[in-house]
Parts: C-alpha cells; sequence; structure tokens
C-alpha cells in the first residue's frame, strides 16, 4: 500500500531536515547551550541541597508554619531547567524560524514548486506534509536535547523521581510547541514571501518584536505609570509600628487553616487599606502582564516554564502579583502544596493547580502555532502558482 | 483527447487567454505556438490544474481539469518550462520521490526510473542535480514527465535549453511516445521546432487562438514556399519609409527602425529600393531570401488584427 501525498512529503521534509547542514549546525548549538543552561541549575540546585542539609541541623519547634514547611522541602531537580529554558527562549524560537523560513521559497526559488504542484497531490498535503516533516524534526531534535541533559543528570548523579520526570517531559512538550511557534511563522513568511532572504528577515523582525521590543515596551514606566498608576508605599506610621511588632515574637499566631501577621497593635484600619491599594496595583500589573503574555509567545513561555521548573522563592515572586504570598509545604497526605500566606483563604498549588492557574498561558501558547499555521494554511491555498 | 471549451483567465482584470476553445485528437502531437507573452504558459497551467480558469475549462479525455485535478494529474505528465527540481537530491531520489506522490509500487518505479534515465541520458549521474546544467535538468524534466507513463504528456517550451544533441534525443523520445498512442502537446515560440515534431498547431496571439489546423493546411494557407523575403538596412537618421506594393504580405520593423523585414508574394526589390529613394533613405543593404517561417507567422499574426508584444 503506497503511503498517501502528505506522508511521502512528510517523509522527504523530514529527511531534507535531517540532511540539512543548517539544522545540524543549530541542533548542536541548541544542544551546547541547553547544557550550559544545565549546568549552570545544576550548580544552583546543588547550593540549596547544601542550604536544605545545613537547615535540617536546626529543627524548627513550630512544625506547621509556612516557614518551617518550606524548610522540610527537599529541593527540587526541576530547578536545573529553568534556565536552561531561559536559554532555550531564544535558540528555541532561532531554530524553529530556520527550519521554516525556506520551505516554500527555495521551492519558488529552484522552481520545484511548480512541478510538485503539478503531481497528484493536493495542495494541502504539501503544506501539511512540509509542517510535518518539521515538526517530526523538531520532535527529534528535542529528544535529542532531553536525552543529553537527561544523560548529563546521570553522570551527575542527580536523578529526578517520577513526578519530577513527568514535568520535566510536560516543559519539554511546551518547548516542542514554542519553537513550533516560530516554524509555523517562519513557515507563514515563506508562503507570503517569493525570497528566503525576505521570508527570514521578516521572521526574525517578527521574533524579535514579540520577544523583546512588545514586553520592553509593556513593562516601560512609559506605559506602566499611566496604566496601572504609582506602586502604594507605605505610610510611615505604619512602618514605625511594624518596626516595634518586630521585636515583639507572640505577634505571629497561627489559625487553622493559614498563617497570618497578627495586626492587633497596628492601626487596622490604615493597614487594610494599604494593603487593598496594593492588591488592587497587583492585579492591574498582572493584567497588564496577562496582556503581554497574550502578545509575546516567548513571554508567555518563560512564565510557564518558569511556574513549573523554578525555585519556590521565584514561584513567590511570581503569584505575589496576584496579591498573595504563597510558600510550599508538605500536607498531611505528604504531599507538596502551595500556601497562601497573605490574607486569601488556603489554596492548594500541586501541579495540577499550577496547571490551572497557568490554563491561559497554555491556551494562549497553544493558540500562537494555531494562528500561524492558519495562516500560512490559508495563504498556501491561495497561492498563485505562475 | 485534450479540449479547451470557451477558456479565459483573468489576472488583475487583464485577460491572459480569452474564450480559447480547441481540441486536440489522441496521439497528436499538438504545437501551441505563439510570441512570449500569447498566454502559453497560463494555457497550460491551466491544463495541468495549477491555476483555475477565470471562465470556460478545460478537460482531458472528458474529465474537467479544475474539478478533478488529482485524478487528472494522474494521467498527464508534465515538464514546466525552465524545470526545477530538489537541488540536494540526485536525478534518481528527484524521480523516486516523485514517483511515490504517483502511489507507484516501488518494483515498478525503480525499473522506470532506470529506464527513462537511460532514455534521456542520464544514467549513470550519480551527483545532485544542483550541480547539473539547465540542459541536464530538461533532460530530467522530460524523463519526469514520462515517469508515471501517462496518456497525455504536457512540455511548456521543452527545447529551450537543450544542444543540439539534446534536441535531436528530445524529437526521437517524443516521436516515440507518439507512435503509442499519446497525445503530445507541445507550447513554444520557435517555429521551426514546432513544425519539425507537430503533427498540428495552434496559434495564438495575445491570449487567443488565431488559427488551429494540421501542420501542411496552415503552410498552406500561409503559401509557404511561395513567399520571398527581403530584409533592407539604412544608414541615415532619417526613419524608415512606409512601404507600398501590392504584392506585400508584411512588413517587421527592427526597434530602432534601422533595418526591416518584408515578405511579399513576389520580388519587390525594386519598388522597396524606389521607396527609400523617393524618402532619401540611403539604403545600406538590400538582402534578398525565401521567407521563412517566423516571417511568415509575424505575418501572419499582423494579418489577423491582433498587435504584438513580442
Amino acid at each position: 500500500m503506497a503511503d498517501p501525498g502528505v506522508i511521502v512529503i512528510a517523509k522527504k521534509e523530514f529527511f531534507d531536515h535531517l540532511r540539512s547542514r543548517k539544522f545540524l549546525l543549530l541542533l548542536g548549538i541548541l544542544t551546547i547551550i541547553a547544557c550550559m543552561g544545565l549546568l549552570s541549575g545544576v550548580s544552583e540546585y546543588r547550593e540549596n541541597v547544601k542550604w536544605y542539609n545545613e537547615m535540617q541541623k536546626y529543627p524548627s519547634q513550630d512544625d506547621d508554619s509556612p516557614v518551617s514547611s518550606y524548610l522540610k522541602l527537599k529541593p527540587s531537580v526541576l530547578v536545573v531547567f529553568c534556565n536552561t529554558c531561559q536559554l532555550l527562549s531564544v535558540t528555541g524560537g532561532i531554530l524553529g524560524i530556520a527550519m521554516g523560513f525556506d520551505l516554500l521559497t527555495k521551492e519558488k526559488e529552484s522552481r520545484s514548486l511548480k512541478l510538485l504542484l503539478a503531481h497528484p497531490a493536493y495542495r494541502d498535503e504539501v503544506i501539511n506534509g512540509k509542517a510535518l516533516g518539521g515538526i517530526a524534526a523538531i520532535a527529534l531534535a528535542l529528544g535529542i536535547v532531553l536525552a543529553a541533559l537527561l544523560g548529563i543528570l546521570l553522570v551527575m548523579s542527580i536523578l529526578p523521581d517520577a513526578a519530577e520526570c513527568g514535568i520535566i517531559l510536560l516543559v519539554f512538550a511546551i518547548t516542542f510547541l514554542y519553537i513550533f511557534t516560530f516554524f509555523a511563522l517562519s513557515l507563514l513568511m515563506s508562503v507570503l514571501c517569493g525570497e528566503s532572504g525576505k521570508a527570514l528577515i521578516y521572521s526574525l523582525f517578527i521574533f524579535l518584536v514579540l520577544g523583546s521590543l512588545v514586553p520592553a515596551i509593556v513593562s516601560s514606566p512609559l506605559v506602566m505609570d499611566p496604566v496601572i498608576g504609582q506602586k502604594p508605599e507605605m505610610s510611615q506610621a505604619i512602618i514605625d509600628q511594624m518596626m516595634d511588632l518586630a521585636e515583639l515574637p507572640k505577634n505571629q499566631v497561627r489559625t487553622q487553616n493559614r498563617t497570618e501577621l497578627q495586626v492587633g497593635t497596628l492601626n487596622r484600619e490604615e493597614w487594610d487599606r494599604y494593603n487593598r491599594q496594593l492588591r488592587e496595583h497587583g492585579n492591574r500589573e498582572l493584567g497588564l502582564k496577562e496582556i503581554q503574555y497574550l502578545i509575546s509567545p516567548t513571554e508567555n513561555y518563560k512564565k510557564i516554564t518558569t511556574c513549573l521548573t523554578s525555585p519556590t522563592w521565584t514561584r513567590i515572586v511570581l503569584y505575589s502579583t496576584r496579591g498573595e504570598s504563597l510558600v510550599q509545604k508538605i500536607d498531611n497526605q505528604g504531599r507538596r502544596i502551595w500556601v497562601s500566606i497573605d490574607y486569601n483563604p488556603k489554596i492548594d498549588y500541586d501541579l495540577s493547580g499550577i496547571l490551572a492557574l497557568i490554563s491561559g498561558n497554555l491556551i494562549t501558547l497553544l493558540a500562537f502555532p494555531l494562528v500561524f499555521f492558519g495562516l500560512a494554511y490559508a495563504s498556501f491555498m491561495k497561492m498563485d502558482i505562475r | 483527447m485534450i479540449q479547451f471549451d470557451h477558456l479565459s483567465k483573468e489576472y488583475y482584470g487583464i485577460l491572459a487567454v480569452k474564450d480559447l476553445t480547441a481540441g486536440i485528437q489522441d496521439g497528436e502531437i499538438f504545437g501551441l505556438l505563439g510570441p512570449n507573452g500569447a498566454g502559453k504558459s497560463t494555457t497550460i497551467l491551466m491544463l495541468v490544474g495549477l491555476i483555475e480558469p477565470s471562465a470556460g475549462c478545460c478537460r482531458i479525455d472528458g474529465v474537467e481539469v479544475a474539478t478533478n485535478p488529482i485524478s487528472v494529474k494522474q494521467q498527464i505528465g508534465y515538464m514546466p518550462e525552465d524545470v526545477g527540481f530538489y537541488p540536494m537530491l540526485t536525478a534518481e531520489e528527484n524521480l523516486t520521490y516523485f514517483a511515490r506522490l504517483f502511489r507507484m509500487d516501488s518494483r515498478d518505479y525503480k525499473k522506470r526510473i532506470t529506464d527513462l534515465l537511460s532514455l534521456t541520458g542520464l544514467d549513470g549521474v550519480t551527483k545532485p542535480v544542483g550541480g547539473y546544467s539547465k540542459g541536464m535538468r530538461q533532460r530530467l524534466g522530460l524523463a519526469n514527465a514520462l515517469l508515471n507513463d501517462p496518456a497525455v504528456i504536457i512540455l511548456d517550451e521543452p527545447t529551450a535549453n537543450l544542444d543540439p544533441q539534446g534536441v535531436a534525443d528530445y524529437r526521437r523520445i517524443i516521436s516515440g511516445v507518439a507512435r503509442e498512442g499519446k497525445t503530445v502537446f507541445v507550447s513554444s515560440h520557435i517555429l521551426s521546432e514546432v513544425s519539425r515534431v507537430c503533427t498540428s498547431i495552434g496559434l495564438l496571439s495575445k491570449g487567443q487562438l488565431i488559427a488551429q489546423g494540421k501542420w501542411e493546411d496552415l503552410s498552406r494557407e500561409l503559401r509557404v514556399g511561395d513567399n520571398i523575403g527581403i530584409t533592407i538596412s539604412i544608414e541615415t537618421r532619417d526613419p524608415m519609409p512606409e512601404f507600398s506594393d501590392a504584392d506585400l504580405v508584411s512588413v517587421h520593423y527592427s526597434e530602432d527602425r534601422k533595418s526591416a523585414t518584408l515578405v511579399a508574394h513576389t520580388d519587390i526589390s525594386d519598388s522597396v529600393i524606389d521607396s527609400c529613394a523617393l524618402a532619401r533613405v540611403r539604403l545600406h543593404g538590400i538582402h534578398r531570401k525565401g521567407a521563412s517561417l517566423e516571417d511568415l507567422f509575424l505575418s501572419y499574426y499582423e494579418n489577423s488584427g491582433v498587435p504584438q508584444n513580442g
């Protein structure tokens, strides 16, 4: 039984990628950069383990406090992938562009497109076949990078547990989606442009705009200040009273569901107003950042992978914009959970909780390649062949 | 059988092909002639299903191309003008890829590819196609057009880049496939080439088919062999004078109007010299010869009232 046209084309495209010096060079660079990121992550992980071991020498009397729970947490191996993902946000995007920018322009330039379409293959088989070939090559490249990273971890005797392995696979699936985003973008440019050079330049320009320019503009004071206003400042009275409180150890009390700061001696009304303003500012900032994630696949990818791989403090910083402060702790069943230490009710932040929190980002990340590929598909179907 | 039924194609408000109606019988070698920009390639692109007609349709063996492109593509072999292949692949790898798109069985296509590479003189060439000359690519294009043993072979300017040996091989191959009962559709602006291989021709100008028929009938109509060509050139800066003579068929001026080619039923050299003298234009030279096919077709185009652009 002969393969359908889409498979014939996909196979050819896949092997074309593997034979291409450009792909092999970029795969080499990608692997080296990912390994460098991993090695710096390993150093951080080892520091965390060292610190954790030190902390175990001083058992806390208050076992249920967030700080105590945090100290009981063994550092996660996932942190070693955090830097790698940050580096992949640039090299991965470039790999995607390099693989897609000339897929159709080189056929136009070599005049093989007309010949190809004169054979019994539907146009959608051609564009889908090219995309499938690219997808397979990206998957292979990421598989090689992942194997190299896991190999290094094994050599360094760092073994992720089953749950961490699951998250690592998830992170690579998201990285795949991210690279495919720019592959689809450059495929679109390849359909629209007549020359490979133009397709490459336009793809890189859009990559730079989405990856660097948009985040820089959105987070600049020129945009931030008019949209979200100045961050509220704590009044001197509260600062003075807090300084006094810091000297009183009994002011920190524990309740059944949350741990909160006892503010009995503070001017409660002023404290609540300050907190409300802080939270409103945080929500406005978060809203602006969500727009940034909606526009920039790079920032979106960074946020998602940071959530999944970063050390605890990063997550606290990340979620503090929601007006919450979070710490990790172990619950009664021995599960690692996230607990809000702010005024919100207790929230569990295990993997499913984190996924729920970043579900919007995941949908946005999925939407980018779909939109780019959809446009490439529609443009190719209507393209004039002369 | 190939049929064009009121076929038209419009690009951005300009009609590239206008109401083309023609029929080509099985086993014919049909030559579509016309100057550059006449609409030959557009007609072929519609015939192979690469572009859709703005109006009308074309059919191959009764199957409409625009509505059944895949089934039509299974039956045809096509070689575009200035054919391109995948430069990183060898000839065999290129043909293997296209054979797979034809859903050919691997045992069948391996033998077929070997035979075709031998037929086109490319057997033993193992370098990637990127290193081929234009002529070699043209040979490979012909091999590709014959890959699926098609009933209809469509060739766009097939001899444009071939050397004399390549042209001879091409004529031999085309004559061979026509003897097998296959229909060959050739587009060219090289009249002498078409006249040597084609059994019937169509003349296309500005998207319009201005004549169609057996080669013998058209050459009789054009009085090939009865006419005389006169080429004159002038020295002065003055423009070429207008010529008039009852036997004059056509005049084709060069772009700078320093020379002209006249086709006439009789030798009108004396009349031409008189016209130049009358206009005080000094003749640089005058050459008489039998009118070439190109001269005659130019006269045909001019007499048809369709303005030329090539």
